[in-house]
């Protein structure tokens, strides 16, 4: 297998709020393959847009990287200077986040903000980085392009303008594009136009993709690995396929069954999660999942579980495994 | 169904917005549907297809800018005053942003308390018990009523919404995308005390929210909407199985499934462009710009297909319905 193209090891970043320290992302570790798709899942506060953030350096006062290494091609991010990370931040490294409303200038028009984008890494002839930048409208597939580059984004529809993110962020070809819920303020139809574009530009151009999501069908639409979190922590990771066939830790285990499926049985009770996620600055003692875990033993109270391997590439952060919890509740019945 | 006398009935609505410069926005055109007692009918739709201006005018919260609205038989759209607000109590509506719904300076007795002061239906001791056991009811600890709302999550905010929206004993809840703004392991569990209190009080639903996955589990019949239109109503097993509007395959398409293997062999019905402004609507079938089977221009752009029965209890408003399945 050829070597990460990002290295993620026991990342903490905190933030210093006049409450206490938040925890907000505890010892994460990752590995990105060049032109994998990799999800990251879990709720808000979990920690996973802070990963995100985290990679690029886009942490803010009061939060702070605390400790671990963010190795990109084998030289460490965290401890970069300020205009060594520049360099990586939208050349090699793109992000697009949620609001690409509020992520556009609104004075500005869409071809003169992706031009700004390429030039911030490289000197270009005005007519060039003109062309470039309806070539790269084109390439997200915004119609009438050489129109449409003179627009302002008040003149997108909200599809429209995420493809507009995507073009600026493909704008110096970056071998990691992460993506932070790209699609959830967007409607299905859309969602899934946007969704296909990433396939699409991961198949042809392989950037490798990141991609950020509360929704579990989103990651089962266009990742081949992924990370699910809480409370800071990653608690499972592992092929697509093999998370969502035989999910290991309880908290991935009870979140798919908490989702109302198109094709399941309508009258189904759905499992819910009871309780809340814990507050991160001061976390529960053992497994911060066990307060609302419904396979918990007393282990679990005190005793911290690290990631475990528990099938073929699949790890997961539990005393318990739902291999065993399944089983066990089999003989209690029996 | 047909059988029982509907609780709600609505009638041709409509419900114009001015748009400045003589322009209007065609929110809701010329709707007609019906809700029977006992009943969870889902209202499904993209931004700004009409499913919350419908549901407001349901509960008259708006008024029409024409049609009528019978509850019970009563058209509310001719009551005014005391009258409505005596059949306001029957129906009540539940919001989707727990944070701005509640007002923050309020404690949350006094905010479960007010619909009851509205009505001067009960005081003093009588009124905290209330309060105490609609807590209780929507699983909150009843002596949490001297709290504010700032001090709740966004779980326990929707159900202090749905403790209010109780407190009058309502025949109709109006529920606007209540769980869209909560987390997924959250959204379970107000799915689930949504159905417990049905059943515990013969509660009548309309759900309307954009998640078809979600509408479909806790709807018996669903209604799809596209520009301000009702396209498709049946019963939510049957449409999921056998649509027979191209919009509403086009969107049960496009809702991924939580199981990769299911969606990597799925084939998504692609819509080209954008939705129309419903401020100039395209002319016969609004979706006739979009649609993957139109006929153009007859008869898809000149007439307009009549929301009509495709099958039992499934009516759908298309000219070509029975192309959805193989041609779509």
């Amino acid at each position: 297998m050829t070597a990460p193209i990002l290295q993620v090891k026991d990342l903490k970043t905190q933030f210093f709020t006049d409450d206490g320290v938040v925890q907000a992302v505890d010892g994460v570790s990752l590995d990105l393959y060049p032109g994998e798709t990799l999800g990251i899942v879990g709720e808000s506060g979990c920690g996973k847009s802070v990963t995100a953030l985290s990679i690029l350096r886009l942490i803010q006062d009061p939060g702070r990287i605390v400790a671990g290494q963010i190795l990109f091609k084998g030289s460490d991010i965290v401890t970069m200077s300020g205009e060594e990370v520049r360099e990586i931040r939208g050349k090699d490294i793109a992000m697009i986040f949620q609001d690409p409303l509020s992520s556009l200038n609104p004075v500005l028009t869409v071809g003169f903000q992706i031009e700004e984008a390429m030039e911030a890494h490289e000197k270009v002839p005005e007519k060039v980085a003109l062309s470039r930048a309806v070539q790269l409208l084109k390439q997200v597939r915004i119609p009438a392009a050489e129109s449409r580059v003179n627009d302002y984004p008040h003149q997108f529809s909200g599809g429209m303008r995420q493809r507009a993110m995507i073009a600026m962020a493909l704008a110096n070809k970056p071998s990691i594009l992460i993506a932070d819920e790209p699609t959830t303020a967007l409607d299905v139809t859309v969602q899934a136009q946007i969704l296909e574009l990433l396939r699409d530009l991961n198949h042809d151009l392989k950037t490798a993709i990141i991609l950020i999501t509360h929704n579990m069908g989103v990651v089962a639409g266009l990742c081949t690995r992924v990370l699910v979190m809480y409370a800071g922590r990653v608690v499972e990771q592992g092929p697509v396929e093999q998370i969502f066939k035989n999910p290991q830790h309880p908290y991935t285990w009870s979140l798919l069954q908490s989702i109302p499926r198109l094709d399941s049985d309508r009258h189904e009770r759905l499992m819910s999660i009871e309780g809340l996620p814990p507050d991160l600055i001061k976390p529960p003692a053992g497994c911060r999942f066990n307060p609302r875990c419904r396979f918990r033993i007393d282990r679990c109270f005190h005793d911290d579980p690290a990631l475990m391997d528990v099938g073929p590439d699949q790890e997961a952060a539990c005393w318990v495994t739902m291999r065993r919890a399944l089983s066990r509740n089999g003989e209690q019945r029996a | 169904m047909p059988d029982r006398a509907p609780l709600l009935r609505a009638e041709a609505v409509v419900k114009h917005f001015p748009a400045g410069l003589g322009a209007t926005v065609k929110a809701v055109e010329n709707v007609s549907f019906e809700i029977y007692p006992g009943e969870t009918v889902g209202l499904v739709g993209e931004s700004g297809c009409g499913k919350s201006t419908l549901g407001r005018m349901v509960t008259q919260l708006l008024p029409v800018t024409s049609g009528n609205i019978f509850f019970d038989g009563v058209d509310l759209t001719k009551l005014r005053g005391e009258k409505l607000r005596q059949y306001r109590r029957q129906l009540q509506m539940i919001f989707q942003d727990p944070y701005s719904s509640l007002n923050p300076r309020m404690t949350v007795g006094d905010i479960i308390a007010e619909p009851l002061e509205n009505f001067g239906l009960l005081r003093g001791r009588g009124k905290d018990q209330r309060v105490q056991e609609l807590l209780k009811i929507v699983g909150l600890n009843p002596y949490f009523n001297n709290r504010y709302p700032h001090e709740f999550s966004g779980g326990q905010r929707q159900r202090i919404g749905i403790a209010r929206a109780l407190a009058l004993r309502p025949k109709l809840i109006v529920a606007d995308e209540p769980i869209s703004a909560l987390d997924v392991s959250i959204q379970a569990q107000i799915i689930n005390l949504m159905e417990d209190l049905q059943k515990e009080f013969r509660l009548t639903y309309l759900f309307i929210a954009h998640d078809l996955s979600v509408v479909r589990h806790i709807s018996d019949r669903v209604m799809v909407m596209y520009l301000g239109k009702i396209v498709e109503v049946a019963d939510s097993v049957e449409i999921y199985r056998n649509p027979r509007h191209p919009y509403t395959k086009a969107l049960l398409s496009a809702i991924p499934i939580p199981d990769p293997e299911i969606q990597s062999k799925r084939r998504i019905v692609a819509l080209t462009g954008e939705i129309p402004s419903p401020v100039n609507p395209p002319s016969g079938c609004r979706f006739h710009t979009r649609c993957p089977i139109a006929q153009l221009p007859t008869p898809c752009a000149d007439q307009e297909p009549p929301l009509e029965q495709k099958a039992p209890d499934h009516r759908a408003a298309c000219f070509f319905s029975e192309k959805v399945a193989v041609a779509v």
